[in-house]
């Protein structure tokens, strides 16, 4: 048992609730100190993760076998009952990093690090354990100077977790290449190694200068100046790098992904003070600026971040049609036009009508297609929607927002425009292609829960039945569901439907069909228990005595589908006695046999026969008991004259036989 | 229709021609009775006289009362008409048999016990019909009670079409 504010996670990590560690905590996932008490002498902490932020459960199960020491290596993943909220929460246990940040905060001024520190140090370690990551495919997404630690007597770095929060989500929108840099916190997406470069080359900026250089500007500004400029520019600006530094810094800082540095680009730097170079900037500018609010814009994509900060003013200006003039006479960039005629045309798999909004979100894509996904006040990248509709999901509004861009197709529309699409670009456009359908049905276990749980492998269920036990599978789900059961309440609505749906092992869309097109309460039940116990079937081997008895306890509706009243009764005493095993399948095949069905039927058919057939014969014959009168006068006297001839017959025999002599 | 009408006048003309010659047949074998043995016609056309008054008097197309009436007159006449032919069939002896009064009541008796059993047979019928249609609308209605306790009421409330009666 674990003390007053402490949390015990599989009887092992001890947690203190009390003790916060400031410095290791993210936006929304907070760490507190911990011991292991199988290794007392570990250095490791906890986090415990908010409810409707997923947690990258993906990377977390990939980025085990990293072998890198500057890696953090999560240790455990658990749920466990926080004494403060007595609800259940998502714990990560996570090696505390050695050693101390490079900077504590960002906005600190340190001693500027020295090349040679950062040369032979600080880079290769991270770009060794890149590389790393790289192969699995997974980004860091996490690189920043107050996340990467070193040991003051060995110098060794470790960069700190990258699990807790979604890709993106904590890092200042400086480190963000800008398309990311532009999106909502939650929807800057997974990213690739790419973007992990554009990070690397920020921190370097901040080492090699010791201090932030754009402190002092506003977000706002500093993505306009991004925009305008481009982030080398914009983030340097009149600072003096150490000279060695400027090529790599600036290759790493390109804001086109497929011109930046990669690891190897990197490397060959390290090793040899050679990369390559910077292609040539094809940027267009012109001489009529286009006017637009207290702003002129001269390039096209930093019109398409002038529009989409004004949306309603953005609209008019596309209705208008003023944006295809400015293009056509004033800026004259015929793949611009060409992608902006492309804008109006819905095309084969598109939407089936393109309304204003959609017009200028598409636009937006035409003037910048490497820019994000922008829809009224909605900015995301097409790999970032699933953490950004769970950090959505309680705001009608924005959430109806985004499911409008989903539904008109404005990903693909993305995809089609990209002058350079990457391999995650492509994997997030399959994915959505995928689950889009799934939006379109009303049916629990469908719609955008579904949706949700689809996108976010690492989203706890989010129903209210199971709100305090924070279940992040099925199992954890069914445990749940088992223990509410046995308070006789509801087990199953559109979360858990969905959840289910996502989570467990082949389709149950077929069963979820079912429990939605049930005419009665005998069949939705039924249908719900035939889901519950193929879940069951496909999770780890476990009893349900709550969930078995809650449907038994309800079994009468399912029984009365049944016509047969001694079948009902045996049915009932077999399904009491298959209960008692906690396994829903016994009880499904109990109240659900096929052969029982059949015999049923086909008895209640030759039944109601039989009935009418009986109700017809006796009301016929109750009919003809009104002529049975008439019919016995005439039947009597027949009798009556055969007596009498019997009679007859019989006297002249006798008299025959003893009077002849 | 012609043919009908031709088809139902040539059954009117042999039934009307048939009636005539058994009517002929029965008068040639009543005058060879009586020329051959008047002492036993007397006594048979006085005992049968409720028959005949029977016959007249039922109105029925099958005339089973005259038919149970005459048949229980005959069973009456029969013993006297045999002790008549065996003792001597005379006049005097057939004027005795008819003038007494134990010999009339055993022969009008035997008339009256024909007409007693077509007036109580139809009731005796109509009471065991009553009886058994009865004790099988019983069976039906027990029938179906135990299909409504083995199948619920809505056994009873269908769309199904019935079997053929049985």
């Amino acid at each position: 048992m674990a003390g007053a504010g402490r949390a015990l996670l599989l009887g092992r990590y001890d947690i203190d609730s009390s003790t916060v560690l400031e410095g290791l905590s993210r936006p929304g996932a907070t760490a507190y100190a911990a011991v292991d008490r199988n290794e007392p002498a570990r250095a490791i902490y906890a986090i415990v993760t908010g409810a409707r932020r997923p947690i990258r459960l993906r990377a977390y199960h990939q980025l085990r076998q990293i072998q890198s020491e500057t890696f953090t290596t999560p240790l455990r993943i658990g749920s466990v009952e926080w004494p403060q909220s007595r609800r259940h929460e998502t714990v990560l246990i996570v090696p505390r990093p050695t050693g101390l940040p490079l900077m504590e905060r960002l906005d600190d001024t340190i001693e500027p690090v020295p090349y040679h520190k950062l040369m032979r140090t600080i880079l290769p370690a991270i770009i060794e354990m890149l590389g790393e990551m790289a192969d699995q495919h997974i980004a860091h997404r996490t690189i920043r100077p107050d996340n990467i630690f070193i040991a003051g007597d060995s110098n060794r770095i470790t960069v700190g977790e990258c699990f807790s929060v979604p890709a993106g989500l904590s890092q200042p929108a400086v480190f963000e290449p800008l398309e990311r840099a532009m999106c909502l916190p939650e929807g800057r997406g997974e990213g690739d190694v790419s973007d992990d470069m554009f990070a690397l080359g920020v921190t370097v900026v901040f080492l090699a200068l010791g201090q932030n250089p754009v402190a002092d500007i506003d977000a706002e500004t500093l993505l306009l100046r991004r925009r305008q400029l481009g982030s080398y520019a914009a983030i340097v600006g009149k600072r003096r790098l150490p000279t060695e530094l400027i090529q790599m810094v600036r290759s790493l800082l390109r804001d086109d992904s497929a011109d930046r540095w990669g690891i190897e680009d990197l490397q060959s730097w390290l090793h040899h003070g050679r990369g390559s170079s910077a292609p040539s900037a094809a940027k267009i500018e012109c001489a009529r600026p286009f006017e637009f609010g207290e702003r002129r814009y001269k390039t096209a994509p930093t019109l398409a971040f002038g529009l989409a900060a004004d949306w309603p003013a953005a609209l008019e200006v596309v209705k208008a049609g003023k944006i295809d003039k400015w293009l056509d006479k004033a800026l004259k960039d015929k793949r611009c036009q060409s992608a902006l005629a492309r804008c109006r045309v819905s095309g084969v798999n598109g939407p089936r009508m393109i309304n204003d909004d959609l017009l200028l979100a598409r636009t937006l894509l035409a003037l910048e297609p490497n820019g994000p996904l922008r829809y009224r006040d909605i900015v995301v990248m097409p790999d970032g929607i699933g953490p950004l509709m769970a950090a959505l999901i309680n705001d009608t509004t924005r959430l109806k927002t985004l499911l409008d861009m989903l539904q008109s197709m404005l990903p693909a529309f993305w995809i089609e425009l990209k002058n350079r699409p990457n391999l995650a670009m492509f994997a997030a456009d399959e994915a959505l292609s995928r689950v889009l359908p799934l939006l379109a049905q009303q049916a629990a276990g469908f719609g955008v829960e579904r949706m949700l749980y689809e996108f976010n492998p690492g989203l706890t269920c989010g129903s209210p039945l199971v709100a305090d036990a924070n279940c992040s599978d099925v199992t954890q789900l069914l445990k749940a569901l088992d223990r509410r059961a046995e308070e006789q309440g509801a087990v199953f609505d559109r979360h858990v439907a969905a959840f289910v749906a996502a989570r467990v092992s082949g389709s149950v869309d077929r069963d979820l069909n079912d429990v939605s097109l049930a005419g009665n309460a005998g069949d939705k039940l039924l249908a719900q228990l035939r889901l519950f116990a193929y879940v069951q079937a496909k999770s780890d081997a476990l009893e349900l005595p709550g969930l078995c008895r809650f449907f038994l306890s309800k079994s009468t509706a399912i029984l009365d589908t049944y016509r047969n009243v001694e079948l009902r009764a045996k049915l009932a005493k077999n399904a009491r006695s298959a209960a008692e095993s906690g396994d829903l399948t016994k009880v499904e095949k109990v109240l659900n046999s096929e052969k029982n069905r059949r015999w049923d039927s086909n008895g209640y058919t030759l039944a109601q026969r039989q009935f009418r057939s009986d109700e017809a014969e006796a009301g016929a014959l109750l009919e003809s008991i009104a002529s049975i009168p008439e019919r016995s006068r005439d039947s009597g006297k027949q009798i009556g004259a055969l007596a009498a001839g019997a009679m007859s017959l019989a006297t002249t025999v006798i008299v025959l036989l003893t009077q002849m002599p | 229709m012609s043919n009908l009408a031709n088809n139902s006048e040539i059954k009117t003309l042999s039934g009307g021609r048939g009636r005539r010659l058994a009517l002929i047949l029965l008068l040639l074998f009543g005058a060879m009775l009586f020329f051959a043995a008047a002492p036993l016609f007397v006594v048979f056309l006085i005992g049968m006289a409720p028959t005949v008054v029977a016959f007249i008097c039922d109105r029925d197309r099958e005339k089973y009362s005259a038919i149970a009436i005459g048949a229980g007159n005959l069973a009456g006449v029969v013993p006297f008409l045999v002790s008549l032919a065996i003792g001597g069939p005379t006049l005097a002896r057939a004027g005795a048999t008819i003038t007494d009064i134990f010999s009339l009541a055993v022969m009008f008796g035997g008339a009256g016990a024909g007409w007693f059993l077509v007036t109580v047979l139809p009731s005796v019928v109509a009471v065991y019909m009553s009886v058994k249609t009865e004790a099988r609308i019983q069976r039906l209605r027990k029938n179906q009670r135990r299909l409504v306790e083995e199948w619920g009421a809505d056994v009873a409330r269908t769309a199904v079409p019935a079997a053929k009666p049985r």
